[in-house]
């Protein structure tokens, strides 16, 4: 199957650092692929690449089926993009330079209008339309460079960091349009996040980098399950320090967990499955007949499997940078 | 391509009225220097033959050709916002960014000679070649704002740095006096002759000032038009070749 987008072993190299090392991706038709990893992992460098905008060290792209590096010309025709650093012509009024953008995407006439008032309309952007751009706020601005990536209705949308800068409504607008775009456009979307309940709300599938490497790849929950860490919390009502201490004891030996600890009466149990956990907990306090105010059990979130495989790989960056400043 | 370079005009166009703080002085600027350096040397610099208002109001024109023209700056802009990325993922031909501005910088130097040719008028420049004359004239002093125009946009690609472009801007005039600009050859120091023999600006002068002094004068024509082609020639490669730089590597790179 091809998808709407093949990365195949891609490398960047900025000197001697490796921004992007070896990474192959597949991004399905209609999906909305999120792209999320630590500061300088690489994400932006990728995006660039998938845009046309930066040529590759070496590697293969496709987008839509074209060589990125054959045929750009093509490949621009079929995407939009919002870059995450981007001016504006603060010049131009927002409606102009939707119309401009439209222009040169190759719109004429009814299409263009058309373009320019559902792009306006999806983002918000009504209330400036006809106001400078210049004096728009950080919000306006990242709003309206996102419409003007949309005002072509692109098969294919590259967005990095869109929701940065945007109050919580806009956010939620843009997440809005963003499953509307895949779900009646069939619009395929490439995004990179730093909110990891964004990528967890929008995307169909994420994939972590980190030092330029995919770490995983897969969909939220399926991620979180690989992550095999819920927690299990148990209040002792005694408040008691030895029945905390007995409850830690009995549960040490059942398969599910992987440690247990207690502090202030309230016992916490790292399992690989936590409904296994809860179960043989009910059982423990009701033989050894320890009274217990609460008992609670928590999924891990996107956050804990962000952090638990790039935390080991951001320590490697650090001693790499430091091999390069003493060479 | 036509119709990219249409868009890129239209952009650039829209901008100008909004863009008054930097036309102004364009426009100011050679008209000052006309109407003060006529006053201050029309007895001097007369000669007898030919009227110094005639004889210099060429030079004013060449003069808002160069100051008056350049969009380069916005390139310069749009490189430093990183807007120029957002340009560069659309489909439009790189080509047609460089030159649907320079389009419009031949609009505007074509309406920014015209007020500085009636004052000219006003000071009772006659020229002998009458309307159709003033017409070519005009034109010629465009097409030189285009030729020029290729460096100053070579510059802004190249460097991305809009004190590089001003400096190309100050160089410009010093070329400008190292030629006949305000006497006839034969009155330069024979130093000066050489360099202004070599110096471009001599002949677009030469064909510029036929057309008022003379009348029509086939061979000064041929090698002021001539002169411009081959100036714009080189530009023109210059500036192409900065764009696919530019192109290649992006907003990230500035000096
Ligand atoms: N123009 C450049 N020149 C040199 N190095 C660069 C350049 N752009 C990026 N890098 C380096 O490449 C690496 C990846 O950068 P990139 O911008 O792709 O990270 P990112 O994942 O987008 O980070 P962030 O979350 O902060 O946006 C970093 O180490 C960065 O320093
Ligand atoms: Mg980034």
């Amino acid at each position: 199957m091809t998808g709407a987008i093949q990365v195949e072993g891609l490398v960047r190299t900025y000197g001697n650092t490796r921004a992007v090392d070896g990474l192959s991706i597949v991004v399905r038709e209609s999906e909305v692929y999120g792209f999320i990893g630590p500061n300088g992992a690489g994400k932006t460098t990728t995006l660039r690449i998938l845009s046309t905008l930066l040529a590759p060290t070496s590697g293969t792209v496709t987008v839509a089926g074209i060589d990125i590096e054959r045929d750009p010309h093509s490949v621009r025709r079929l995407i939009g993009v919002a870059l995450q650093e981007s001016g504006l012509d603060g010049m131009q009024t927002s409606e102009e330079i939707l119309a401009f953008h439209g222009r040169l995407q190759g719109l004429r006439g009814k299409s263009l209008k058309r373009g320019v008032e559902r792009a306006i309309a999806c983002l918000g952007v009504e209330g400036f339309a006809s106001e400078r751009i210049s004096t728009l706020s950080g919000g306006m601005k990242r709003r309206l460079d996102i419409a003007i990536a949309l005002v072509h209705s692109p098969a294919i949308l590259f967005l990095d960091e869109p929701t940065v800068g945007m109050d919580p409504t806009s956010r939620r607008t843009l997440w809005e349009e963003i499953s509307r775009l895949r779900r009646d456009e069939g619009t395929t979307v490439f995004l990179t996040t730093q909110y990891l309940d964004e990528a967890d709300q929008l995307a169909d599938r994420i994939g972590i980098i980190a030092g330029g490497q995919l770490k995983a790849e897969g969909s939220p929950a399926d991620l979180k399950k690989a992550l095999q860490r819920d927690v299990v919390n148990v209040t002792v009502s005694s408040r008691d320090d030895e029945d905390a201490e007995q409850i830690v004891k009995l549960t040490e030996n059942n398969e599910a967990t992987i440690s247990a600890a207690h502090s202030n009466g309230v016992v916490s149990i790292q399992s690989l499955n936590g409904d296994i956990t809860m179960a043989h907990m009910l059982e423990i306090v009701a033989s050894a007949s320890i009274g217990i105010s609460d008992i609670s059990l928590r999924r891990p979130t996107l956050d804990d499997v962000f952090i638990e495989l790039t935390s080991e790989m951001s320590a490697a960056s650090t001693g790499r940078e430091d091999n390069e400043n003493g060479a | 391509m036509v119709r990219d370079m249409q868009t890129v005009a239209g952009r650039a166009l829209r901008a100008l009225p909004r863009q008054r703080t930097s036309l102004t002085p364009a426009l100011f600027t050679p008209i000052f220097f006309y109407v003060v350096n006529v006053a201050s040397l029309e007895h001097i610099a007369s000669l007898g033959q030919v009227p110094f208002e005639e004889f210099y109001l060429p030079v004013s024109i060449v003069v808002v050709a160069v100051t008056g023209a350049s969009r380069a700056g916005t390139f310069v802009g749009d490189i430093a916002t990183g807007y120029f990325d957002k340009l560069c993922v659309t489909p439009v031909r790189r080509s047609a960014l460089l030159f649907g501005l320079m389009i419009a910088d031949f609009v505007v130097v074509a309406c920014l000679s015209v007020p500085v040719l009636l004052i000219g008028i006003v000071h009772g420049v006659r020229f002998e070649s009458g309307v159709l004359g003033i017409l070519l004239f005009i034109l010629l002093a465009s097409l030189w704002g285009l030729a020029f125009a290729g460096f100053p946009y070579a510059l802004a690609l190249r460097t991305g740095n809009p004190a590089v472009v001003t400096s190309a801007f100050t160089l410009f005039f010093s070329v400008a006096y190292l030629t006949t600009a305000f006497v006839p050859r034969d009155l330069l120091a024979p130093w000066l002759r050489w360099v202004s023999d070599g110096n471009p600006l001599t002949y677009l002068l030469e064909g510029l000032r036929s057309l008022v002094i003379d009348g029509w004068d086939g061979q000064a024509l041929l090698v002021a038009m001539l002169t411009v082609f081959g100036v714009g020639l080189v530009s023109m490669t210059l500036a192409l070749r900065s764009l696919s730089y530019r192109v290649r590597v992006g907003t990230q790179e500035v000096y």
